[in-house]
């Protein structure tokens, strides 16, 4: 006896997925059918699979398709910067130790803004009154039309301490 | 509104700018002079911080190459003894760009000019330009 599981070839299973996306049967009826001939997949691979041979665009917006109940589980995640230097023009920086609920031991954080003096105006109000960077990301370049309109994008609720130990 | 209020400062990569701190104004002079020299910044500006610490602007832009070069020359040749210019050479290397202080920082009030020589059209124009700029900002928001 053969306990060795049978190879199956991926244009196999194409194959067979097209067949039943072209009767029009829903993703899990075809996923019943599959695994009814040991052909089964994972449902995230076989809905991409399945997007792709209707010729419809794969969803990039995840968030949007999480139901709301399990969107308060995801960990935050804040911008990361895109490289060294990655903002070659003139900017300012706010910076200072700062203390936040979740990291209640003071830290240093700095905040670089570009963008127009009005941004700049909002931007620099946002962050004097209590927003400051995440303990995970505490140098943060950004636009200061993007911090002013999504301020807790790009950090929380915290304290800036007058305690001057950062360098400018 | 939360009681500090965070330090401002104005940041670029095309500027050259020192923070040269723990030094009489005539070593500060001497540095800049050589400096402006050596790499041919055209003109300069020394700012007063604090008590012998001072602010160094230069007239001519240059890449970020040439300003690490520059701030490299300054922090680790002449001023290698001098482990606060070298601490803050190195934080500048780190974030991809080098800032002065504008506003006041608890018992330090604004950097104000002490001494200006050279050329002052380019670079150093925009740099008091955008102090400018941030100190009516930090006014309103403090008033």
């Amino acid at each position: 006896m053969n306990y060795l599981p049978k190879y199956i070839s991926k244009k196999e299973r194409i194959e067979e997925i097209r067949t039943y996306v072209n009767q029009g049967y829903s993703a899990n009826k075809i996923q019943k059918k599959l695994q009814s001939q040991g052909l089964g997949i994972q449902r995230k691979r076989l809905l991409a699979e399945v997007r792709r041979i209707k010729g419809k665009p794969s969803r990039t917006n995840t968030f949007k398709y999480t139901p709301t109940k399990y969107r308060q589980k995801r960990r935050p995640t804040f911008p990361r910067r895109s490289g060294w230097g990655s903002w070659g023009g003139k900017s300012v920086a706010v910076y200072l130790a700062v203390k936040t609920r979740r990291h209640p031991k003071p830290y240093n954080a700095r905040y670089e803004f570009h963008g127009s003096g009005k941004d700049l105006n909002g931007a620099i109000r946002i962050a004097f009154s209590g927003i400051v960077p995440p303990h995970e990301q505490p140098f943060v370049q950004c636009s200061a039309r993007n911090f002013v309109n999504n301020p807790y994008l790009y950090g929380e609720k915290g304290v800036w301490l007058g305690r001057p130990n950062v360098e400018s | 509104m939360s009681k500090a209020k965070p330090c401002l400062g104005y940041t670029d990569c095309k500027t050259v700018k020192l923070d040269l701190d723990n030094m009489s104004y005539s070593d500060v002079q001497e540095i800049v002079t050589s400096t402006m020299n050596r790499f041919n910044l055209k003109g300069r500006l020394i700012l007063k911080s604090s008590k012998n610490c001072y602010h160094a602007v230069f007239d001519q832009y240059v890449s970020w190459a040439e300003n690490v070069a520059i701030m490299s020359w300054v922090a680790l040749v002449l001023l290698r003894k001098n482990p606060k210019v070298v601490k803050w050479f190195l934080m500048q290397c780190i974030k991809g760009s080098s800032t002065l202080r504008v506003t006041p920082k608890k018992d330090k009030p604004a950097p104000r000019i002490v001494a200006k020589f050279g050329d002052q059209s380019h670079a150093i124009a925009n740099f008091l330009k955008e102090r400018e700029r941030i100190k009516k900002i930090y006014n309103q928001i403090i008033v």
